[in-house]
């Protein structure tokens, strides 16, 4: 199985950490795309050209929730998985993503393999098989 | 890390250290695998250090310096990464920019707990040698030495009013942290 995935964060360290993290799950072949901003992906992003994302929340120019409004608002888009990875951790910010704007999984820093493992294969058991 | 006298905080409230100190206990042990000891308070910033600097903004305001002098964060840096991180490199900015993202988005969650609403800034990174970061006086603030095996460390947690919130920095060279 591969996976186009973007990996959305202004850290590029943690970008690497993401896309390490991924590639240990063995749950996939990955093809990582990635992105500094919310502003950088959404210049990035096209309708097909990704099967899962990975965005921060805290990011200048544009942050995560406001790319995941953004992506959300068409329905070209809606329906590609959107994991959050992000130090916010209340409850509030957790329901803001998850329920208001349409975040499909919720990951909170640090996480360890094990999580990112969980989170991802609960999302690709829920994708449709290509 | 034993917290149980509120003497060791002032000025600071107890409950604002207390909330950054437990955070910085609970992100070293879940990203280092080892407990930050809690060592006497200390004002000096001896040799080079690299500065995470980050603020939190809402029912109160304030600000945590996260000072980590080069050699600790060369070893933080690699069992971050699990590679040999320069330290002169925007990846060591970015490194110390998380590790203060991820203490300060435990502080909000720890305050929002106690029905203190903050939000997050984006972290700041400065580097220097002997270099310190000051607040206007009349901002209570504390210092705190911790000691790991991965090294010394220390954290400057600042309290502020609204209306009175600002900071001046002396000797030090800013950039924007990516973290």
């Amino acid at each position: 199985m591969k996976l186009r995935a973007l990996v959305v964060d202004d850290s590029r360290v943690m970008r690497g950490i993401v896309m390490n993290s991924l590639r240990k799950t063995g749950l996939a072949e990955f093809e990582f795309t990635e992105a500094e901003s919310g502003a950088e992906a959404i210049a990035k992003f096209h309708p097909d050209r990704f099967d899962i994302v990975f965005v921060d929340w805290n990011m200048p120019q544009m942050n995560g929730i406001e790319f995941i409004n953004l992506v959300r608002a068409s329905h070209k888009t809606d329906h590609i998985p959107i994991v959050m990875v992000t130090s916010e951790k209340t409850k509030e910010k957790v329901d803001l993503a998850m329920k208001t704007v349409g975040a499909t999984a919720y990951i909170t820093k640090p996480f360890t393999p094990e999580e990112m493992e969980m989170q991802v294969g609960r999302l690709l058991a829920l994708m449709p098989k290509a | 890390m034993s917290i149980t006298n509120d003497a060791l905080f002032f000025p600071v409230s107890p409950e604002l250290c207390i909330s950054f100190y437990e955070a910085i206990k609970e992100t070293f042990v879940a990203m280092f695998g080892n407990e930050p000891v809690f060592l006497e308070s200390d004002e000096s910033h001896p040799g080079e250090i690299i500065i995470g600097i980050i603020s939190l903004v809402g029912d109160i305001k304030s600000s945590m310096i996260l000072m980590v002098p080069k050699s600790t964060a060369t070893t933080l840096a690699l069992k971050f990464t699990c590679s040999d991180i320069d330290y002169d490199s925007p990846d060591m900015s970015d490194i110390i920019g998380e590790i203060s993202n991820i203490i300060a988005g435990d502080v909000v969650a720890r305050l929002k707990a106690r029905g203190i609403w903050t939000a997050l800034s984006l972290p700041m990174i400065a580097r220097g040698t002997d270099a310190k970061v000051q607040w206007p006086s009349e901002l209570p603030s504390r210092t705190q030495r911790f000691t790991s095996s991965d090294g010394e460390f220390r954290s400057k947690i600042v309290a502020g009013w609204p209306g009175q919130w600002w900071k001046k920095v002396s000797g030090l060279n800013y950039n924007s942290a990516q973290g």
